[in-house]
């Protein structure tokens, strides 16, 4: 196994441990301590940036080549994001959580082996430009993972408070206030690097029109437009609580789908 | 002369058998308490009215025969309810049994929430109120005294009231879960009595501020407000405050619902659909709510806050067997002592 992907597999089997770990945590009663989930998130982080490092000194640009690649960018990115926004709701759920997904995700890309075929070194024909949006788009995908685990926990604890459901596991989840606000900032977020790296796309596209393939650009407008509908919908209150969470969910495996028209 | 026959009663309806939508109809309302007191004035030697939000005992003393019958009957005219739902709901003790029962009730151990501590303030209210009324003498007096020891001996001595099951506690916190920190919250309070008070200084030590109490009586609700330092408004201003607060708690013992369903939609059309916690814990029933479809309502009553509470109860389950040794051991001694009370009466 090359060094690349011997970093990459223990980045995610250190995810792996945290989730299951976390989650037995929660199954015997126990809180999982969040020092200890944000310490070991870090550690799983730094291994997989390293293995993400080495595949794109290897490749000459952006490891996000081929649907492996492309899972462990949006798995890593995930991770990024909630290093970077999530911890700070000082709540070890979310990072249980996070780890989950990247492990179903990351561990998943691994079982598969044909998704790491190789490919010719150029993909991007040397054009920063359009590595730069492909790779912020993929980001952006990353920052709406995270955000449909934090709708996810809201769909949850809506439910619990409605349904009058109380035991040791509802208090795990943070106030449906605190989770309103962090939805909104994290769509925030990542609708606004959906847009920039569409803004940046657009530079290479408009004197290139027939270089992209009307599919994918019709997937890629109609997500943006949709992310940036919910993000103004929910800023004005006309769409909230439950719905605004379902649509993020949605949103999201569409997404996810859409990675496969990206060629 | 020894004493055979029964002498010490208590009748009592509560929550042990009688659902929400009947509670809501038992209120001793001032028509009542004048009937009753009428009544026991002329049959019964001591009385003793001790009502919360979950149950309302006469404890009396009287060698009228079947003196219970015509408190029902009395019932029956007030209530609306027939003779046989009145026997079937109604629960009477006498002689020992009303001892081990006094003793459980102020302990906590019959409360509907397992050990809560409300209770021993209201029984003792309740002692209060009768012996400016000069219905309470000594046996009630003994009895009431000893209940409130061994009530005293059982929160001490064991975990039966650990852990946060108190009402305003858990009104806290599930503001707590709606809104996270309390100190941007805001709290209005429709009555100010026991169960009002608890819940402000439930919030007011999780850093909430901005309390407002709405009391039919406004000086009471002047009292409470002074020592929390909150504002105090008449009943009839809440519609004013009600769409500028987060969360509502209703405690009186209105007969008339005080928010209507269509005041909560109101409330969240003008709150944009911020959520909103409305906690009923009146009896009748504060808040009319047909059906919840409001989604950024949530509504919760006091059947709702016994579930909450189960597993702190699990841990108060297992201290109450040891408080029930504990009243049988004390039980026999208190009989005896108001056995010598009841033959000097007789």
């Amino acid at each position: 196994m090359n060094n690349d992907l011997l970093f990459l597999l223990c980045g995610n089997i250190v995810y792996a441990l945290l989730a299951i770990l976390g989650i037995n945590d929660i199954r015997k009663g126990l809180r999982p301590p969040s020092g200890m989930t944000l310490f070991t998130t870090l550690g799983g982080f730094l291994l997989q940036t390293f293995g993400l490092v080495l595949r794109g000194r290897e490749i000459g640009g952006c490891p996000i080549g081929n649907p492996f690649e492309i899972i462990q960018f949006i798995t890593w990115g995930l991770i990024l994001t909630y290093i970077a926004v999530g911890s700070a709701f000082r709540n070890s759920l979310l990072g249980i959580l996070s780890a989950s997904m990247v492990t179903i995700l990351g561990l998943g890309s691994f079982l598969k082996s044909s998704w790491d075929y190789p490919y010719h070194n150029s993909l991007f024909g040397g054009n920063a430009l359009i590595e730069l949006h492909a790779s912020l788009a993929l980001l952006s995908y990353a920052v709406f993972g995270l955000l449909s685990l934090t709708c996810l926990m809201y769909l949850i604890q809506n439910h619990y408070l409605h349904k009058k459901f109380f035991n040791y596991q509802s208090e795990l989840f943070p106030s449906l206030l605190e989770l309103e606000k962090c939805n909104i900032r994290i769509l925030k977020i990542g609708t606004l690097i959906l847009v920039f790296s569409l803004i940046i796309g657009t530079f290479y596209w408009l004197p290139n029109p027939k270089s992209i393939e009307t599919e994918k650009l019709f997937v890629t407008i109609l997500l943006s437009v949709a992310y940036i509908s919910v993000l103004f919908l929910g800023e004005k209150k006309v769409l909230y609580h439950r719905k605004i969470s379902w649509v993020c969910i949605l949103l999201f495996l569409g997404a996810l789908t859409s990675v496969a028209t990206i060629k | 002369m020894a004493i055979n026959e029964n002498r010490l009663y208590v009748l009592g309806f509560s929550h042990q058998k009688i659902p929400l939508s009947i509670r809501e109809k038992i209120i001793l309302t001032d028509d009542v308490e004048r009937e009753l007191r009428l009544l026991l004035s002329q049959k019964a030697k001591e009385f003793l009215f001790l009502e919360t939000c979950n149950r309302f005992e006469i404890y009396y003393v009287s060698s009228e025969i079947k003196l219970e019958q015509k408190l029902l009957g009395l019932f029956k005219r007030f209530w609306s309810l027939s003779k046989e739902s009145l026997k079937t709901f109604s629960d009477l003790r006498f002689q020992k049994d009303v001892i081990r029962h006094s003793f459980s009730v102020c302990s906590g151990l019959d409360s509907q929430i397992l050990g809560e501590t409300e209770i021993t303030a209201q029984i003792k209210k309740a002692l209060e109120e009768g012996r400016a009324s000069n219905s309470v003498g000594k046996i009630l007096n003994h009895l009431i005294q000893k209940s409130l020891q061994t009530s005293k001996w059982c929160r001490r001595e064991t975990k039966i009231s650990e852990g946060l099951v108190s009402i305003g506690n858990i009104t806290a916190d599930l503001a707590n879960r709606i809104f996270g920190n309390l100190n941007q919250c805001s709290l209005l309070l429709l009555g100010a009595g026991e169960v009002a008070e608890s819940c402000v200084q439930a919030f007011y030590r999780r850093g909430c501020n901005n309390i407002i109490i709405a009391n039919r009586t406004l000086t009471k609700a002047v009292g409470l407000a002074k020592s929390y330092s909150c504002k105090a408004i008449s009943l009839d201003q809440r519609y004013s405050f009600l769409s500028k607060v987060d969360v509502v708690i209703g405690s009186t013992a209105s007969p008339e619902p005080l928010i209507s369903h269509r005041d909560f939609s109101n409330v969240l059309l003008e709150r944009r659909q911020k959520p909103f916690l409305a906690v009923d814990m009146g009896l009748p029933r504060n808040f009319q709510v047909f059906s919840n479809n409001l989604e950024a309502l949530f509504l919760y009553n006091l059947d709702d806050l016994k579930d909450i509470t189960s597993a702190t109860l699990e841990i108060r389950k297992k201290a109450a067997d040891q408080c029930k040794q504990y009243i049988d051991s004390k039980c026999l001694s208190t009989f005896q002592r108001i056995n010598n009370y009841l033959a000097e009466t007789f």
